[in-house]
């Protein structure tokens, strides 16, 4: 009994022939000077316009700064009026207050009365 | 490229309908068969058709008229990946098995169906390597690519396709 060759390139030699053939046999439904003229004709339309990719980039980049400067300027908002400058925080909450015409003030422990030992 | 078809080339570019329809006679068939390797039946046509337009509108700026064949190519070439790209042509695995049962138990197997499991530029290697005879080279020029991959792509394809000739799952 004939084993077929272990090369694929010789194994395929049969059905490559065929379907070669077969493809070539087929002609386009549209003959080559009917789809020149429709080309032609299509041609004379505007061509739709594609948003390119780098346009998309640069506006989900702007809003990414544009949050970025909303988020930077909530935190530069001053607490609540009830908060006096310079206490920034009460023993259940932690602030984090950055004013510029105050210095920065970070407490972890609830402000101890004077002379507290602590 | 001959002087007759250089000149034909140059009165298309600068306007001429009529030579852009000689010029197409040849290359229109090649190139509706090189959509059906990549796409199927299905939108074969319209995407050749839409490469001719293309073409048509980016003709005045082609520097070499002897490069014509291979340019135009090139353009339906790259709609085919794109369209394949954005629909995902393939078949899924048990589908597959489906049709390599079908492919072999059928005595006269037929490669072109069996295609569709390929990946797209692979198809369009084994297509234009079998059924259009082209060269490494030449399917290098028109797919972008290196001869090298080109010689892979086939490779992998037929090791591909002989395993589902044999009934069994590509792996």
């Amino acid at each position: 009994m004939n084993r077929p060759p272990a090369d694929p390139e010789e194994r395929l030699r049969p059905q490559e022939a065929r379907w070669r053939s077969r493809a070539l046999a087929r002609c386009p439904a549209r003959e080559a000077a009917d789809a020149a003229r429709r080309a032609v004709l299509a041609a004379r339309e505007p061509a739709p316009r594609r948003r390119p990719r780098w346009a998309l980039l640069t506006a989900a980049l702007g809003a990414l700064a544009a949050g970025g400067l909303l988020l930077r300027g909530s935190l530069r908002e001053p607490p609540p009026a009830r908060q006096p400058p310079g206490i920034v925080l009460d023993q259940d909450v932690l602030l984090l207050w950055l004013d510029p015409q105050t210095p920065l003030y970070l407490h972890l422990q609830p402000p101890r009365a004077a002379g507290d030992p602590g | 490229m001959d002087p007759r078809q250089t000149e034909l080339v140059r009165s298309a570019a600068e306007g001429d309908a009529e030579a852009f329809g000689v010029l197409l006679a040849e290359d229109w068939p090649r190139l509706v068969r090189l959509a059906r390797s990549v796409l199927g039946d299905g939108e074969a046509e319209d995407c050749a058709q839409e490469g001719l337009v293309l073409a048509w509108r980016r003709l005045p700026r082609l520097k070499d008229p002897a490069a014509f064949s291979a340019w135009l190519g090139r353009i339906v070439w790259r709609l085919c990946l794109r369209r394949a790209r954005r629909r995902r042509f393939f078949l899924p695995l048990s589908a597959a098995a489906g049709q390599a049962v079908a492919a072999v138990a059928d005595e006269d197997p037929d490669l072109g169906r069996l295609l569709a499991h390929l990946a797209p530029r692979a198809r369009a290697v084994m297509h234009l390597t079998v059924v259009e005879g082209m060269s490494d080279r030449e399917i290098a020029n028109l797919l972008g690519i290196a001869a090298t991959s080109v010689r892979t792509h086939r490779r992998r394809a037929r090791h591909k396709l002989g395993q589902l000739l044999d009934g069994g799952h590509p792996r």
